[in-house]
């Protein structure tokens, strides 16, 4: 083991042996070649060996680190690769077995077969039984625990605890044998059809059949709690079907004997599934057999309704939820009724206090046995027309079409008769039927293809991924996995062997999966692939020849249309098609697919370029166009971005469902309502918890917006995290991430945040990104902070900075590097706001005086606005007279053609509005207030600002008048939908002053704790423009404690 | 009624309670050590097993280095695919993905981390040596104890690969060796060449200073490359 304190002690001298051996070495290299071997006599006079150990080691000094280098690269990196390549992949190139893999061994007369499980007890491998010639199930000890006594013995238990029972519903054993090794197998009974889970996972259930599941499970635990075992981690993932759809409980990996000594319980230790635990378990007390009822009320909950009775997001919330929340009312998402005798039996196997459940599995059985005869009747033998299929032969009806197009040549094989046996087996696999009208569409993985034959064309192998998957989604009938989770979900090992296909599209949570492979044939390709559902049977297969690769995208579409529509056994020309989703430009495609490749790799600039490249080859490409204004985000350039997402989304009628659905929320988080955008993407992630772009996006919505809205940035970290662990390659997560972990001062996750973004690996290209964080992480590690000069880079760094006391004198450097007479105008206008917010938050109105008297003759519009809304601040107290010159200032109606940013002139007419009223408020003029709050209520029109500013004033005139209900109402109102995009570029609309009013007025309403989440959300996120108030906010919120 | 403990609680799946628990009572050290062996999903775990690990209990230990066995092969098989056949092994990367990716390492200070790191180069050292014990086994047959490697150069090219694997094994029977005389020095070179620590990082992890690991470091390449050069593989 690999503990240090399990390795032998040395004799004590040997440490002194050695740091003397180490400094004599040292000092010897230091001396002059010529001088050491003196050196040696002299330093060794009296040790031999010591003189004899340091010659020899100094004579290969030069060489080893060389050696030692080269020797990584030789033999450490091929074994290691070799070592941890994927247990079931089978490479060409690579035949070495995994280790501790089983897989391909014998044991007696049982064949080890693929692996199918692994638990904290063992792992399961499928295997075969050659004598009877039957498929088995074996178990061996995890490889850590290979000689383990204790591991050892509770494997015999266990084996011993299932074979006692001999029920149809426990998973028998056959069999425990010792390798030639010493290691120790169970055999089991193989369960063909999968777990509880993996049904639970694809859907729910119907409610008659998840009775008939219940009454096996029951009458197994009841023999189970007959012969004095408890289970103890009863959950869908320990329980497995037959192929005929028999239910039997596996893993008796923890299970106790009770009641067989005088001890009517067993107190050794607890253990179980979170989720799963009973509340009497989570409080330590002795588990006995009403422990399993609980879990098996959970597991019922969980297939009547579709979830868990007490699903919640942290283990914290979960088990208080267990030990004390009632249960969530039984409402399917199907709206199928579930029957009350039913829900009254769950509820009471869900009673907290024990006593008041169902006493063990004999009295749920006889529970069930009363409620409805006819319904729950313990299962019938399996059905014989299932076996009837399983035994015919297996026919193969081969439709062959050939469609002769300009150059295309089509071939599509179906095999009918499995595709429906499959269907009648597998229920969770939505029939493409249907699925026109069932909401969510059924989904598809496209894995990446083999590529034979060029390596020009390697780019393909995630290019097809790429390309089948908004066909896909563009027959209105599936839903493709976002292409980067399936990227990221498959190993890099050459082959994709079906086991491992099955397995990825299972992770992906995908129903169906594509597999295929393009070969080179002159100047074109052969593109071959087979739609498969989710337990590997074969659905369709088609086969497209493509003269030329120019032609790919025409036939990838008629590809897919094929494979659609024979699931569906009708023509072709039945199934939508792609339309314009791609580009006919082979030109415009092959930079699309470069510039995913880009932002894959994180170089968003090249792939900026490479979208941009695309867009001009074919104005029309949709796809390209919102790819831009992803890449253009993540680069900082948002005037790009603006234009892309406008363009993508005027385009978006062209594209697929969920590209439509993502760029229509996209569009509502950069230019329309961010709270509609929420709403979209968490439907989305509800939908399809594998799309990696929907959870990016409402990572990106709630970092941008819950600021806005009185709730934590942190709160980004849950689907940012999702991000990461679905697509480990997306580096633009890691910005994000780093940001969040730089606000919550987690060092070291900053720390390894950076290195992974920066890695050799990855992206190089963004300075001012690298500029920024290597800023923030020297900040926070208190250690010496590199200056940044760079306009850009500066502009990047000031625009992140927080609101603690060394980033606000960072914001001082960089305004200070902006304000530099060198910059541009607009850069130089920034940084002398900047500067001059900094001096009104030091209460120095003179200094912000001067910087103003300098902007001005830059831009005096923006001088004009950010002078208000300083005043509006509660940093500085200002005169009457200065606050009237001002407000007087703003209604004059704006002359300026010149429109900041993405204001609209109306737009900008709203905002001049709203700070004039927030002026009037300053002064306690209620009438002018009311007045302007009219007008701009008034305001009719594409104008987006007026309904959020005009609620705004709103409030700030109800706390006038001393009415803190109506207040904290309209400011409420004010929350909604200021776009993304907007609130970049003005700084008004970061709506600080009805920020810090809105908590002013729940405190004053004793709504501590939402006042508090309001105040908090002034110290939440970048600094700049909240600088005026953090002072206040800070004495606010020590008295609220 | 029981008061529950946060640690118990966030162990993962696998709970594991204080009843029956007794000082000595082996058994059940034992047995919880069985109990809780899944990968823990909730923060606090791995901050829990470092903290105990890093307080001497080696129970902790042990299982904090299964997790992180298991949880580096399956991330240096999805690193493989990144490289796109390049095939560079960065450590480095590897192991700071692993701490990304074993939830609740995010949580660790500095000092904490570099625990953690070292535990994952030790567990590098570990996949290799398993893998070359393995396959020597295989290959043979039987255990493989020793290595001829006199006869090295006599292989002929398409047993290159095995004789990789012994080139393997002798690096780790001379780092066993090393390990009996001199442990620290074996402990920097399992930092700095199975893990990719730099020079600060070892230290902290081991406790020891900087200075220290620049030397153990140099001195002990030169005493792996004597060991193995006595042995015929330097000029292979």
């Amino acid at each position: 083991m690999p503990d240090d304190r399990s390795d032998s002690v040395p004799p004590e001298s040997s440490a002194d042996a050695w740091d003397k051996l180490a400094s004599l070495f040292e000092t010897a290299m230091a001396q002059p070649a010529s001088t050491r071997a003196g050196f040696l006599e002299h330093a060794c006079a009296a040790d031999r060996r010591m003189h004899a150990e340091l010659s020899s080691l100094m004579a290969g000094a030069d060489d080893a680190p060389l050696f030692l280098r080269a020797f990584a690269g030789d033999v450490v990196t091929p074994a290691f690769l070799a070592a941890t390549s994927a247990t079931d992949a089978t490479s060409d190139e690579d035949d070495v077995t995994a280790e501790w893999s089983f897989t391909g061994r014998r044991i007696r007369h049982f064949e080890v077969g693929a692996p199918i499980g692994r638990g904290g007890m063992g792992v399961v491998y499928r295997g075969r039984d050659t004598l009877l010639g039957r498929d088995v199930a074996l178990k061996f000890l995890p490889s850590e625990r290979f000689a383990d006594p204790a591991a050892r013995q509770r494997l015999v238990f266990e084996a011993q605890a299932a074979s006692a029972l001999d029920d149809p519903h426990v998973c028998a054993i056959y069999a425990i044998e010792d390798t030639v090794e010493g290691e120790l197998c169970v055999v089991m009974h193989f369960c063909g059809g999968g777990t509880l889970r993996e049904r639970l996972r694809d859907g729910l259930l119907p409610i008659d059949g998840v009775l008939r599941v219940v009454a096996q499970l029951a009458s197994g635990l009841a023999s189970a709690h007959r012969a004095g075992i408890v289970h103890r981690d009863l959950k869908p993932a320990n329980i497995g079907f037959t192929d005929d759809g028999v239910a039997k409980i596996l893993d008796f990996g923890v299970a106790v004997r009770f009641g067989s000594d005088d001890a009517p319980s067993v107190s050794v230790a607890a253990a179980g599934t979170l989720p799963y635990m009973a509340p009497e378990v989570l409080r330590g007390e002795p588990a006995d057999a009403r422990v399993d009822v609980w879990s098996l009320g959970v597991i019922m909950y969980e297939m009547l309704v579709g979830r868990r009775p007490f699903a919640d997001t942290t283990d914290a919330m979960l088990i208080h939820a267990i030990l004390h929340d009632p249960l969530a009312p039984f409402e399917r998402r199907d709206g199928a009724a579930v029957p009350v005798d039913i829900a009254r039996l769950v509820t009471e196997m869900l009673e907290k206090d024990r006593a008041d459940r169902p006493a063990d599995g004999r009295e749920v059985v006889a529970r069930l046995a009363s409620l409805s005869a006819d319904r729950l009747t313990l299962p019938p033998r399996p059905p014989s027309a299932v076996r009837e299929w399983r035994g015919a032969p297996r026919t193969l009806r081969v439709i062959a079409a050939s469609v002769v197009m300009l150059l295309v040549f089509i071939s599509i094989a179906i095999t009918t008769n499995r595709g429906r046996r499959n269907r009648a087996q597998q229920r969770v696999v939505t029939p493409l039927e249907v699925a026109r009208t069932v909401n969510p569409l059924p989904s598809v993985a496209v894995l990446p293809f083999t590529i034979r034959g060029g390596g020009d064309l390697a780019y393909l192998r995630e290019g097809m991924v790429e390309l089948l998957a908004p066909a896909f989604d563009a027959t209105g009938l599936l839903r493709a996995v976002d292409p980067n989770s399936t990227i990221d979900a498959v190993s890099g090992s050459a082959a994709l062997d079906s086991a491992r296909a099955r397995a990825v599209a299972e992770q992906l949570g995908a129903q169906r999966y594509v597999v295929g492979s393009v070969v080179r044939s002159g100047e074109g390709a052969i593109v071959r692939a087979t739609l498969r559902h989710g337990d590997g049977a074969d659905v369709a297969r088609a086969q497209v020849t493509v003269a030329h690769t120019d032609q790919l995208t025409s036939g990838v579409e008629t590809l897919v249309r094929q494979l659609v529509a024979a699931e569906l056994r009708a023509p072709g020309d039945t199934v939508a098609g792609l339309a314009a989703t791609m580009t006919s430009s082979n030109r415009a495609l092959r930079a699309y697919l470069d510039g995913e490749r880009e932002l894959r790799d994180a170089r968003p600039a090249a792939a900026v370029a490479f979208f941009t490249r695309a867009v001009e080859e074919d104005s029309l490409f949709a796809l390209a166009w919102y790819r831009l204004a992803r890449a253009a985000r993540w680069s900082e350039v948002d005037s790009l971005n603006a234009r892309a997402v406008r363009r993508a989304h005027a385009l978006s009628s062209t594209l697929p469902l969920r590209l439509q659905q993502i760029v229509e929320a996209y569009y509502a988080l950069r230019v329309g309502s961010p709270v509609e955008a929420e709403r979209m993407f968490r439907q989305m992630v509800s939908d399809y918890p594998t799309d990696v772009d929907a959870w990016m996006l409402l990572g990106e919505t709630l970092f941008d917006n819950n600021q806005f809205q009185g709730r934590a940035t942190g709160d980004a970290a849950v689907p940012f995290r999702r991000v990461m662990a679905l697509d480990m390659r997306n580096r633009e997560v890691t910005v994000y991430l780093m940001e969040l972990a730089a606000r919550a001062n987690r060092i070291g996750e900053l720390d390894t945040l950076f290195q992974m973004y920066f890695s050799p690996n990855s992206a190089g290209e963004q300075p001012g990104i690298r500029a920024t964080y290597l800023a923030v992480h020297a900040r926070r590690a208190q250690l010496p902070e590199p200056a940044i000069d760079e306009p850009a880079a500066a502009r990047i760094a000031m625009g992140r900075a927080g609101s603690e006391a060394s980033d606000v004198r960072a914001i001082g450097r960089y305004a200070a590097a902006l304000a530099a007479p060198t910059n541009t105008p607009r850069t130089r206008a920034d940084g002398l706001l900047a500067l001059a917010t900094l001096a009104w938050t030091e209460r120095a109105p003179e200094r912000a005086q001067r910087a103003w008297g300098e902007v001005a003759l830059l831009d005096a519009e923006a001088t004009l606005f950010h002078r208000a809304l300083m005043m509006a601040s509660p940093a500085v107290a200002v005169p009457a007279d200065s606050l009237r010159s001002v407000r007087r200032a703003l209604d004059v109606a704006g002359t300026t053609t010149d429109v900041p940013g993405e204001l609209s002139k109306a737009e900008q007419r709203s905002v001049r509005a709203y700070l004039s009223g927030l002026l009037s408020r300053q002064l306690g003029d209620t009438a002018s207030l009311a007045k302007t709050q009219r007008e701009l209520a008034a305001v009719r029109g594409a104008d987006r600002l007026a309904a959020p500013l005009s609620a705004a004033l709103a409030g700030h005139l109800a706390v006038s008048r001393g009415n803190y209900v109506e207040a904290v109402l309209a400011f409420e109102r004010g929350v909604v939908a200021v776009p993304s995009q907007l609130r970049a570029r003005v700084p008004a609309l970061g709506q600080q002053a009805d920020r810090f009013a809105h908590a002013d007025a729940l405190r004053a309403l004793g709504r501590m704790a939402e006042a508090e989440r309001w105040y908090g959300s002034l110290r939440d996120g970048p600094a700049l423009w909240s600088l005026p108030y953090l002072a206040t906010v800070t004495d606010r919120l020590r008295t609220l404690k | 009624m029981q008061q529950i403990r946060s640690e118990q609680l966030r162990d993962g799946c696998r709970v594991r309670l204080p009843y029956g628990e007794q000082a000595g009572d082996r058994s059940d050290v034992q047995l919880s050590e069985i109990l809780v062996t899944r990968i823990p999903d909730s923060d606090d775990a791995v901050t829990e097993m470092i903290r105990r690990w890093t307080d001497g209990d080696a129970v902790a230990g042990d299982r904090l280095f299964a997790l992180i066995y298991d949880e580096l092969r399956t991330i240096a098989r999805r690193q493989r695919r990144r490289w796109h056949g390049d095939d560079t092994l960065n450590t480095t990367a590897l192991v700071h993905e692993l701490f990304l990716r074993m939830q609740g390492a995010r949580a660790l200070s500095v000092h904490d981390r570099a625990h953690f790191y070292a535990l994952a180069a030790r567990a590098t050292r570990q996949i290799l040596s398993n893998y070359a014990r393995r396959t020597l086994t295989e290959k043979r047959g039987t255990g493989a104890t020793t290595v001829a490697l006199a006869d090295a150069a006599a292989v002929p090219a398409t047993e290159a690969r095995g004789l990789e694997v012994e080139r393997l094994w002798a690096l780790e029977l001379a780092l066993q060796e090393l390990q009996r005389l001199h442990p620290r020095p074996c402990r920097v070179v399992e930092c700095r060449y199975f893990g990719g620590l730099s020079i600060s990082d070892t230290a902290l992890a081991l406790n020891i200073s900087e200075a220290t690991v620049k030397r153990d470091w140099t001195v002990a390449q030169v005493w792996l490359y004597r060991q193995l050069r006595d042995q015929g593989l330097s000029d292979a």
